[in-house]
Order: structure tokens, then sequence, then C-alpha cells
């Protein structure tokens, strides 16, 4: 699939369980590989992932079970800091800790 | 006969099902014949219970005594420290569970 | 030693709120148990045989007075007046209150630790030497390392939900005081013309399909460290079984794919996540290694130590070792009284040793696989008066692995997963050999209980092992002989039909019987076992 996903608009990644966790490797993978489009989680997605989700790369969700709009608005800003670099662009403490280095 | 045990959901203590209500001893346990299961999911849904579960025991001189040495266990406490058991003043409480 | 900066402290606070919420939901009935369970995980609240148990972690056994005069204050406050020191550098409460539970949190933040997980489909407890920083033969400080690790592990956002938990251990000397090829990942940091770099050993554990882990690669150099680790991880999370979970470890990974191609795939990803820019600066490292920079030890101190009063030279044979700054003495504590419980330890006890950190080790203390604690920097002048007072509160065994230094899980005694008890048979075997005069004889013997095959007490790393089976409804033990966690990592076979429990220590007296019979001179246990092979030992026991 990767050479063609310039031709693509959305990937939908299926969690069949929360517990399993290769939808977020296979996200990061596809952002690494430059995959510009929608990327959509469905399945078992449950409001205590949706941040770690967003950080590899998923920028929509379709959960088998509703989710509460309040409660995935207090995941997504809970974190005010993280400790690596992922796909969201958010700088990890590292980089804030040492800002005279240059991050590309 | 069958009976139902499972753990406090706030405080995490070892329960058992006396009929109208959860004890904290294993000698007040009743039997629950065929209806286990769904007392233990109603129950649980009413957030008196967690992890109920329904285990054989049988009726002795010494009250109710669970089938299995790990339910003994819990329904006694750590055979090593006699002090936080349910019995800290019976020096051979340990026995029972054996 | 480490100490927070307002980055990490807003990130624990963000999880113990985190953490209150989610209870909060669990306690209203907002979250059913099945929901909430992998959440109180993460946080290493599990529940027992008796009631909920939290796991707190202790990054690389590395901890403060005043850190560990708080777990002695939870204890006392929140549980029954104790905690268990474990084989992972972990303290466990085991009576703890649901409800009580994000309190505790929030206690264990305002000292800069935290339950993050300690349990979980995660990356674990960041395993050490608890010698680091003082013994002379390392190459490096492994705990900045450690460190580095264990912010990029918390929270990684690819991987909290891999195939099962994942343990990694680092360490930085020949000997191994960390089963360092007994963990999923184990680094040894090694220098290769002049630069620190690490050599990675992936697919160890124990459990019920014990593996030594196999070299994978022989340097990455520090400042790579991360972007190699993604590989590592990412390979796993991929390709790690998950159709069960007794063989969703990444040693079987490893072993079913084989390590060559475990090795290559690892390459090929690394090969792309090496320009992804997702190693922190050499600068971040450097400012985390300050931190461990060697404190400032005194000069022209004694070397001099009284030996007058024999009770104390025999403790300070067994329980010093050498440190690497002139006149001062590593001191490791025993947490195995002969009639105690293998690594437990009162609130009373835990605040006397914060006590004696704070005032005779530079305010600094380790915990040790074995279940053990280390004052780590005491002047030889002070070893005295820190004996008089180990001694007064029950703690100066000197038995530092001797026999009596057993290794024990906690077994069906509070253990949910537990087939047999572990405790009181450990027990029965410290006063088979209280002798000390025995104990000496037999020299270093590693003694390893497990109550179940998940092997929590490390039994098959034991020269001599045991573990706990269930022989229809009634406690059995399996011995098995030649393990070893150490440098010489070896797992032990074992000898036949299991036992009860007199008739284990029963067991355990023939094989060391024999090996006192057997042994040439300078032989440890161990090595007569490897020299004569399982059968005279057999035949001791069944013969
Ligand atoms: C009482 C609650 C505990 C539970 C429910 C528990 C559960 C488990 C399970 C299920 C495994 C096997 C994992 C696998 O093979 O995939 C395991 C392994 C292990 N646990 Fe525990 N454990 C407990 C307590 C402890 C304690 C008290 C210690 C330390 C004394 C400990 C240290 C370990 C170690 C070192 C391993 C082996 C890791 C490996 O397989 O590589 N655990 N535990
Ligand atoms: S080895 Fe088994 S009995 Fe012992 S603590 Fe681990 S899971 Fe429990």
């Amino acid at each position: 699939m990767l050479p063609h996903l310039d031709r693509l608009s959305l990937v939908e990644v299926h969690f069949p369980a929360f517990g399993d966790g290769r939808g977020y490797s296979a996200a990061r993978i596809l952002r690494e590989s430059g995959y510009q489009g929608e990327l959509r989680a469905v399945g078992d997605v449950l409001v205590d992932q949706i941040m770690a989700m967003r950080r590899c790369g998923f920028d929509s969700f379709h959960p088998a079970k509703p989710l509460d709009d309040a409660a995935v608005d207090r995941a997504l800003h809970r974190y005010a800091d993280i400790y690596q670099k992922a796909i969201d662009g958010r700088q990890p403490v590292w980089a804030k800790r040492h800002p005279e280095k240059i991050y590309g | 006969m069958k009976i139902l045990t499972g753990n406090d959901l706030v405080s995490g203590d070892v329960i058992w099902w006396a009929g109208d209500g959860w004890s904290r001893q294993v000698g007040d346990s009743v039997d629950v014949g065929t209806h286990g299961d769904d007392l233990a999911r109603t129950e649980e849904a009413a957030l008196r219970v967690v992890g109920a579960y329904v285990i054989d025991a049988t009726i002795t001189d010494d009250g109710v005594r669970p089938a299995h040495i790990k339910d003994r266990i819990r329904a006694l406490g750590p055979t090593v420290r006699p002090d936080l058991t349910l019995k800290p003043n019976d020096a051979d409480a340990g026995n029972w569970v054996i | 030693m480490y100490r927070y900066d307002s980055y990490d402290q807003s990130i624990v606070d963000a999880r113990v709120e985190e953490f209150r919420d989610q209870v909060q939901r669990r306690l209203t009935g907002a979250l059913t148990e099945d929901q909430f369970k992998p959440l109180r995980l993460m946080n290493g609240l599990y529940l027992q045989l008796h009631a909920y148990m939290l796991r707190v972690a202790i990054p690389y056994g590395t901890l403060s007075g005043r850190q560990m005069r708080k777990l002695g204050e939870i204890a006392a406050k929140y549980d029954r007046g104790y905690g268990h020191f474990t084989t992972r550098q972990n303290l466990q409460y085991n009576w703890i209150k649901l409800a009580d539970a994000p309190d505790i949190l929030a206690e264990l933040a305002t000292v800069e630790m935290h339950a993050i997980q300690t349990s979980g489909n995660c990356i674990r407890n960041i395993s050490s030497d608890q010698y680091a920083g003082v013994s002379a033969d390392e190459v490096a400080d492994p705990r900045p390392w450690a460190e580095l690790l264990r912010q990029w592990s918390s929270f990684h956002p690819e991987f909290t939900y891999l195939p099962r938990k994942f343990k990694i251990c680092v360490i930085a000397s020949d000997d191994d005081r960390a089963a360092m090829k007994l963990h999923d990942i184990g680094l040894k940091l090694v220098s290769r013309d002049g630069v620190i770099g690490a050599e990675v050993y992936a697919g160890g554990g124990m459990g019920r399909t014990p593996m030594v882990a196999p070299l994978i690669r022989d340097f990455v150099p520090e400042e790579e460290i991360i972007s190699y680790l993604e590989a590592c991880l990412r390979v796993y999370n991929r390709y790690g079984r998950r159709d069960n979970k007794y063989k969703a470890r990444i040693k079987i990974l490893v072993h079913e794919i084989g390590v060559e191609a475990y090795k290559r795939q690892v390459e090929e990803e690394f090969a792309h996540m090496r320009t992804l820019g997702l190693n922190p600066p050499t600068e971040e490292l450097d400012r985390i290694r300050a931190f461990f920079a060697p404190p400032a030890y005194e000069t022209g101190l004694s070397e001099e130590i009284d030996r007058a009063d024999p009770a104390f030279a025999l403790w300070v044979d067994r329980q010093v070792a050498a440190h690497k700054a002139p006149g001062y003495a590593i001191v490791n504590i025993s947490l195995k009284p002969l009639t105690g419980i293998p690594g437990d330890a009162s609130a009373e006890q835990i605040e006397l040793v914060a006590g004696l950190a704070e005032q005779y080790s530079l305010d600094e203390l380790r915990v040790t696989h074995a279940q053990n604690l280390v004052l780590p920097h005491v002047k030889k002048a002070d070893l005295h008066a820190i004996w008089q007072k180990l001694e007064a509160a029950g703690l100066a065994e000197a038995n530092l692995d001797l026999i009596t230094d057993i290794i024990a899980c906690p077994g069906l005694d509070y253990c949910a997963l537990a087939n047999a008890r572990s405790i009181p048979l450990a027990q029965k075997i410290a006063q088979r050999f209280a002798a000390a005069e025995r104990q000496a004889e037999l020299g270093e013997l590693k003694l390893k209980i497990s109550g179940c095959i998940n092997a929590c007490g490390h039994h098959h790393a034991g020269h001599i092992g045991i573990l706990g089976v269930d022989r229809k409804g009634v406690e059995n033990f399996q011995l098995s002989l030649g393990g070893s966690g150490a440098e010489d990592t070896s797992l032990g076979q074992i000898t036949g039909p299991g036992f009860s429990e007199d008739g284990v220590v029963d067991a355990i007296e023939k094989v060391t019987d024999l090996y006192l019979a057997q042994r040439e001179s300078g032989e440890r246990f161990l090595d007569t076992y490897r020299r004569l092979g399982m059968k005279p030992f057999k035949e001791a026991i069944y013969g």
C-alpha cells in the first residue's frame, strides 16, 4: 500500500480490542511514509486512548461505542508535556529543555 | 454446596454472600444453588462487589469450608501473618487452610 | 540523584489527576470493572487475594531518605504497617482501599515517585545494578541511561498496548547483579574507542518458558539508543503474538522467527527510525548525567574497622562490599531475617533505614532484585554505629548470598495466581539451615522460590530453585538445580517428581550434603553442580 499513499484520502485502522496495539504502529508508519490524508481509528476505541492515538497520527475516530465529547476534550488536554517525539508535532520535554538546539 | 465470594468494590475486603447481603465471615455463606452467576452480575452492577465468583464448599464441624485452599486462605487471611487474619488470637488458625 | 524539573512534575501530577478521575468513574459505576482494569493496572493497582495491591516503582532501584520515609508513612497510614520489596525494584502494598489509591499516588508525587506502568502490557520500571555509581568495575554509571529510558517509556504513544509486558534492564559491569539477560531487553554499557554505548540483548525472560537473551547488537552509541529501542519495540509490537498470552512475550517472537531474522528486521526499522529525529540531543543525557555525578566524598578517611566485636565482624564480612572511594563502603541490609518474610519491611524499619541513609549514606539508598536494601556511601568509621541500629531493628542478619538469603514471591498467602505458599517454605528452609557456621560452610548459594509458573521469585535462576505446583488441590513443590541470574546466566533443570513442603526441605539438605562431600577447592554449589551434572544429585534425592 505504501507506494500508492498519495492517491488515498482515507485510511481506516481497525482496533478489534482496545488492548490490541498494532494500530498505533500502523498509524505511525503511514504518517512516517508521508501519508497526508485522513487516518481514522475504528472499533474498540476508548477515551483513555485518544491522546496516544492522536500522537501516533490518527485525526479521526469512529468508536464502536460513542464517546462523550467533554471527556475526549479533557483527555486530549490533560498532559501539557510529553516525553517523546511522535507524529503530532508536539515538542517533547527534551526539546523544551534545550531550546538552543534547533529541531527540524 | 455452592457459595459466592468476591471483594468489596471500595475497600477490597474479601466478602461472602450471606443471603441478604455480604459478610466478611465465610461462615455466614449461604448455598446459592444455581443462582450464583446471576447474583454475581446483579451485585457487580450494583457496585457492591468486584470479581465475584462461585465456588464449591462443604459444611463441616468448623462451619463452611471452601473446597480450594486458595479460598480458605482468602477466608482467613495470610497464614504467615496471623496478626492480620480474621483470627488474630488463635495460634492454630492457619491449620484450617491446609 | 535525579531530581524532577517542572516538566517531570507536571507529567506525574497530571497522571494522578487522571487516575483520580478514573477511580471516581469506577466508584460511580461509569466504568465497569472490565473497562477499569487496564486503567488501574497501568497505575500499578491489582486486585489480589485479600484486597487491592498497589505496586510503586523505585526507578532503577535508587531512592533518597525522603522518598523512603514517604514509603514508610504510606505503609502506616494507608496499609497495615508494612510493604514488600519485590525482585523488580518495586514496592508492593497489600491492603489498599480503592478510594485511597489516588491520594496515595498524590503523596508519592510530592516526593517525585509514582506507580506509572508498574503493570500492564507496556514498558515497565527500568531496573539496574544496585551498586551503580559505587562499584569500581563499571564503565559508566548506568542510571542516567535508565532515567533517559524511564522518561522515554512513560506514556509512550506507540508502545502502551504491546502484546505483553516489557521489562528493560541496564547494567555497566561485567559482574551482573541485576539478571540483565533475563529481561525482554538487557543493555550492558561498554566503552569502544572511548565512546560509551550499549550491547543489546533481546528476548530473555522467565515465566513458563524461560529464556536467556541472545546478543542482538554489539554496540549502539548513546546518541542513538532511543531510535534503536524504538525499532526493537516496533518490530515486537507488530509481529509479537497476540493470539495466546502465554506466547506473547518478545522471547517467543525472537525464538519463533529466529535471532537472525529478528535482528534483520530491527536493523531495517532502525535504518528508517534514525532519520526521524527521535533521539534527544546529547545535551539531554549530559543534563541527566550531572545529577548522578559522584557526590563530594571526604578524603583522608580511615580504612580501619574495629573488629573487636565478633558479631559485628561477621556482619561486616558478609554484608559490606568494596566501594570505589577510599574510606567508604557499601552496606547491604538483609530483609531476610530467619523467621521473617523475604522482602517485607515494617513502616518503622523503612523509617529507620531512611534515617540511616540521611545520616550515614549521603541521603541515598538502593533496593536490590534479591529483595534487600543497600546503603551505598557509608564511611567505614560509621559501620559499627549503623550495625548497632540495624541490630536493634531486627535488620542485622548476616546472610547476603547465603542459603537463607532466599528470594520468595508472595505466593498463595497473597497472590491470586499462586498454586502454593512460598513464604512458609522459605521460613522452613531458613530454620533448617539457620546455624551461621552451616550457612558459611555452604557459601554462596542462591535459593529462589516462586509460588507458580509465572516465576516472580526467579526460581529458574536459582542455584536451587523451587516452584509451587497444585497437585489435586494440595500444595506441591518442584525442585530445580543449576540456574543463575548472574553474568554466568543459566536456567535450572528440574530434578524429578515434586515434594511436600517438608519433603522439599529434606531434598535440599540431601543436595547440599552431596555438594559438601564432592566439592573441589574453591567451588561454589553451582560450580560443583555444573561439573558433576544432575545425575548424582538426582540419586542423592530419590536414590
Ligand atoms: C502479587 C501479585 C503479582 C502478580 C499478579 C504477578 C503476575 C505475574 C505474571 C502473570 C507474570 C508472568 C508474565 C509472563 O510470563 O508473561 C509475572 C512475572 C514476573 N513477576 Fe510477577 N506478579 C506479582 C507479584 C510479583 C512480585 C511480588 C514480584 C517480585 C518479588 C514479581 C516479579 C516478577 C518477575 C521478576 C517476573 C518474571 C518476568 C519474566 O517473565 O521475565 N511479581 N508476574
Ligand atoms: S510467581 Fe506466581 S504466585 Fe508468585 S507472585 Fe508471581 S504470580 Fe504470584
